[in-house]
């Protein structure tokens, strides 16, 4: 694949059918769509390269020189790497601080940035929902924020799109709110959760639960192989077994010989000719030599994550709006979302003991959301929330919250004990204009350049409707028959449910959105933003599959327009 | 948090690893929070406390007919690193105070004993805890079940999986934790 690498002072005139900005999720589905049309395709990643199969991980736990355990050394350098996402084997992976720069946090933030070759699709959790009505016409039917300019119709032949080449697996339920797909065979449900979804249903009114969809293969594809069961995708997987950039749309854009990529190349802004009222092109600067080059091209996508988008259209056009490029409606950089989480509950299983669990499955259960469905009405707030968790069966390290020690003690932990059932919620967090992201004109990162500074909270309806899904999380422990139910609620940040959202909204008018139902910027349409800054609302359900249908979705859009000469 | 609540809730627990211990010793802040990126002060180094740490260990996780104990793994050596780089300067220095309440000989027994069940002991007043204790237990466990020989000889870690059988059948008596530490 290495005669798709460039060096930017190597080609310095070249110029592009379309440039790429980003190459994680959605940037790599720009650059597959494209290229498979037949454009010449320029794809720039700020971050460095990281090879497929060739870079990643494949040390067991014993091999590591802290068995998993980030150091003190790794972890100050990367403040908002807390909790689960703290772990030795992929500390490298999440942005230094010291090298990329910091942001200014007004309000307390959470920015889990991860700046190289495929961006987060080598170390996403791969939970692959698709949105439906419920969502596309909530801000509408409530009188929120703006109405989003597609529906479900417009989206679900996207949807059938990318899952067929994704590879999702999941069971089909027939639930109008989180629409079946085009699934692979689902993963297996253990015997713990099957008794819970048993129970849940007859206790709680038939509530669902079911295994949940995930980016993994069950069976083989064109050059990927099925999942082999070590849970351990995020330190990338050799088998090529999950989406990501590198195992699936990367080679396919290779393959066709229209791909060009540059690494250590970050943009800094769109070149905008006020005359056309176009862009022209995109600056680049080479992160290595700190030079700065100039790139043509016909249209820019935009895929940089939802805050760095938006940051290079602050940088962009200033000369013209001082807001930067789309910031006539006075909404870029606003409505800043993201799913709360860090609400937990754990209840432990009697019975099973003679049961156990071979294989590391990568993915756990799914409750979809049934607050504020159908007939049920809650009165608190507006909106709803689904979970994740599942069942496991308690290892030694239990043996730390245990009192004891000796020949019977350490007896006792190395085997199996208790199963436990673990809930963790995810909720939907509503568009507000006052939780936003602006240019922070003080404080500059390493090259100079300004920083964003995050001015974002949660506010009254998240608050209110955590209490409920804690509430919600303890019922449904009981029904499953759990005992012993804890629950932790350790608050939450802005951003650190890592599906930040926003500040460059779709809409139907161009003075109260930035973006219009094609994803194109409504002050320079062949400028398309097609990854999580276009979201109009934020659902509660994991939105990297929406971003990818969106940007098939919005390069077939480019290309016939392209071709009937419209831009 | 409050540390009583939250420590009786744990031990009626689990095992789930990102409920721990350093849940205390970082007092109770929650999990959530950011890293302090104060950390400045000097670090401690823990090698000239192997002998003592390596005695903890095995007092802990001692050799028996079934099992290698902690010294047979050089548990003790992973112990130092894991104290070295991975604990706040402040967490170190709760820990080496600890450590100085103790000497590696006969009476070491007795002591882990009180140390454990005062930290257990629902009803020791919190500023009372032995924290110290909970960190280091912790720390052992790791350093023990994380060590190559356990895993594949006292545990059955096997590398590549390759099925999922979420209905297994076992014998509670002899069935080992297969994937401590998600593999
Ligand atoms: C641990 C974890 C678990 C997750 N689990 C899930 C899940 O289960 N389901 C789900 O739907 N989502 C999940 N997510 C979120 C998911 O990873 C993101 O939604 C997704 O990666 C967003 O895709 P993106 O292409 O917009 O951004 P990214 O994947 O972040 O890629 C953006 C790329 O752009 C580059 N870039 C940034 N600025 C510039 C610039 N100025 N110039 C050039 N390049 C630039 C970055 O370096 C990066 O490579 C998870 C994320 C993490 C970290
Ligand atoms: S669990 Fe499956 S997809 Fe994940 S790394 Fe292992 S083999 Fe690959």
């Amino acid at each position: 694949m290495s005669d798709i690498y460039i060096n930017l002072d190597a080609s310095k005139d070249m110029t592009y059918n379309a440039i790429v900005v980003g190459s994680g999720i959605s940037g790599g589905w720009a650059a597959k769509e494209l290229t498979e049309k037949g454009l010449k395709v320029l794809m720039l990643e700020r971050g460095g390269d990281y090879r497929h199969v060739r870079d990643y991980n494949d040390s067991s736990v014993f091999e590591r020189e802290h068995r998993s355990k980030a150091t003190i050394a790794e972890s100050i350098i990367r403040p908002d790497i807390v909790t689960w996402m703290q772990k030795e084997q992929v500390m490298k992976s999440w942005v230094d601080e010291t090298k990329e720069g910091k942001y200014t946090e007004v309000k307390p933030f959470k920015w889990v940035r991860s700046y190289r070759l495929g961006g987060r699709s080598t170390l996403w959790g791969r939970q692959s929902y698709r949105w439906s009505d419920l969502d596309f016409e909530a801000n509408a039917k409530e009188g929120i924020a703006v109405d989003w300019p597609i529906r479900y119709k417009d989206i679900a032949p996207w949807y059938d799109h990318v899952e067929k080449f994704v590879g999702i697996s999941g069971s089909a339920e027939g639930l109008s709110h989180l629409p079946d797909g085009q699934f692979l065979p689902p993963f297996e449900l253990n015997i713990v959760e099957k008794q819970a979804q048993k129970n849940l249903a007859e206790k709680l009114n038939g509530r669902r639960m079911f295994i949940g969809r995930v980016a993994n293969l069950t069976k083989p594809v064109e050059g990927r192989l099925n999942c082999q069961f070590r849970n351990r995708c995020w330190e990338g997987c050799h088998f090529g077994a999950y989406f990501s950039t590198q195992s699936s749309t990367l080679p396919a854009a290779a393959k066709t010989g229209n791909l060009s990529l540059a690494v250590n190349s970050l943009v800094t802004r769109v070149l905008y000719d006020k005359d056309s009222k176009k862009a022209t092109g995109v600056e680049v600067l080479d992160t290595e030599t700190n030079q700065t080059y100039e790139y043509k091209s016909k249209i820019v996508f935009l895929c940089a994550s939802a805050l760095n988008s938006t940051w290079v259209l602050m940088n962009s056009a200033t000369d013209v709006w001082e807001g930067g490029l789309g910031s006539s409606s006075g909404e870029l950089g606003h409505n800043v979302m993201d799913h709360h989480y860090n609400l937990l509950t754990y209840g432990r299983m009697e019975g099973f003991k003679d049961y156990a669990e071979f294989g590391n499955r990568p993915t756990g259960i799914y409750i979809p959301r049934f607050a504020n469905v159908g007939n049920d009405k809650r009165t608190a707030y507006l909106r709803g929330f689904g979970y994740q968790g599942g069942a496991a069966k308690a290892d030694w390290s239990r043996g730390s919250n245990m009192p004891g020690f000796g020949a019977d003690f350490l007896d006792d932990i190395s085997k199996g004990g208790d199963w436990n059932f673990r809930l963790m919620a995810f909720g939907e967090v509503l568009p507000d204009h006052s939780n936003k992201i602006t240019l922070d004109r003080e404080n500059k990162d390493p090259w100079g350049l300004p920083v964003l500074s995050m001015d974002a909270e949660l506010k009254a309806n998240e608050m209110a409707m955590r209490k409920d899904m804690m509430e919600e999380s303890v019922a449904m422990q009981e029904a499953f028959g759990a005992k012993d139910i804890i629950r932790i609620d350790q608050g939450h940040d802005m951003g650190h449910g890592i599906h930040e959202m926003g500040t460059a909204r779709m809409g139907r008018d161009p003075k109260t959105s930035v973006l219009n139902s094609n994803n194109q910027v409504w002050d320079a349409p062949n400028v398309f933003v097609t990854d999580g800054a276009c979201m109009t609302s934020a659902s509660c359900v994991n939105p990297s599959l929406t971003y990818m249908a969106l940007t098939a979705r919005a390069v077939n859009f480019a290309v016939e327009s392209l071709k009937k000469q419209e831009l | 948090m409050d540390r009583r609540k939250s420590l009786q809730y744990i031990s009626t627990l689990m095992g789930a690893s990102f409920i721990s211990a350093e849940l205390f010793i970082t007092g109770c802040k929650p999990a959530a929070e950011k890293t302090d990126v104060s950390d400045t002060t000097e670090n401690i180094n823990f090698s000239s406390e192997l002998a003592l740490l390596s005695s903890i260990g095995e007092i802990i996780l001692p050799a028996s007919g079934k099992h290698p104990g902690f010294k047979a793994v050089n548990g003790g050596e992973m112990l130092v690193t894991l104290l070295n780089d991975c604990y706040t300067s402040e967490q170190q220095q709760m820990i080496q105070k600890g450590l100085k309440g103790l000497s590696d000989g006969e009476g070491l027994a007795g002591e882990i004993a009180k140390l454990d069940a005062a930290y257990f002991d629902a009803t020791t007043p919190a500023d009372q805890k032995p924290v110290f204790y909970g960190a280091l237990k912790e720390a052992i466990l790791l350093s023990y079940f994380t060590n190559e020989k356990v895993m594949t000889e006292v545990l059955s870690y096997v590398k590549v999986p390759g099925k999922h059988d979420g209905s297994m059948k076992v014998d509670p008596e002899a069935y080992t934790t297969v994937y401590g530490f998600g593999a």
